[in-house]
């Protein structure tokens, strides 16, 4: 049985970080897009190292600014 | 010869002159905006259609008469507190209305991805953090 587990936080001006961890290649990021909406066109990708090794390419951290900022 | 004349504060604030009568300790009644003043015969503040209070009495001796320079820096001191207050007050309600803007806007956000989280299969948890929020969005696939 696998586990996809995604954790965001909302800081109090409305700032998105989120991290997926168990949702391989690509699909991390459109699993994303589906949860966070349109607004995810307004986030800055930072994918790390992970996000390129093959063997564990599930992992990408992606931080949101939150409107106004 | 040259003269230089000099007229009082204009009592506008009305609320701002009765304070300073109750601190001279001079006794007053109201009638609508006209303030009795008490042991004075025929001598009342009244609001002229310029929307000052002009003091009218009967005898120009009267101890208010007299008193009048010492009333106009009383009334220009809580004049001064008044606006002070006004404006704490009103910088206040700014900042409650930014405040309640800002709570709104993330409580929108939290709401919206609950909505699509769940719909997507996700448990979700929720922790709070002072004004911080964190979602925990946890499937289990086969």
């Amino acid at each position: 049985m696998a586990e996809k587990r995604i954790s965001i936080t909302i800081d109090e001006s409305g700032k998105i970080t989120a991290k997926t961890d168990g949702i391989k290649g690509e699909m991390c990021l459109i699993e994303l897009e589906e949860i966070l909406g349109e607004e995810i066109s307004a986030m800055s990708v930072k994918k790390t190292d992970e996000y390129y090794q093959r063997i564990n390419p599930g992992q990408k951290n992606i931080q949101k600014q939150g409107v106004g900022k | 010869m040259s003269a230089v004349v000099q007229t009082l504060t204009p009592f506008i604030e009305k609320s701002c002159l009765l304070k300073a009568l109750q601190y001279m300790e001079i006794r007053f009644s109201e009638q609508r905006d006209k303030i009795l003043i008490q042991g004075e015969t025929d001598t009342y503040f009244d609001r002229e259609l310029s929307g000052k209070f002009k003091l009218t009495c009967y005898f120009y001796t009267s101890s208010v008469v007299t008193m009048l320079p010492q009333i106009e820096q009383k009334y220009i001191q809580f004049y001064k507190e008044h606006m002070k207050e006004l404006e704490e007050k009103r910088l206040e309600a700014e900042r409650a209305r930014i405040e309640n803007e800002r709570r709104a806007y993330v409580e929108k956000q939290r709401q919206e991805i609950i909505k699509k989280a769940e719909a997507k299969g996700y448990k979700i948890k929720e922790k709070r953090n002072g004004n911080e929020i964190q979602l925990v969005l946890v499937k289990h696939t086969y």
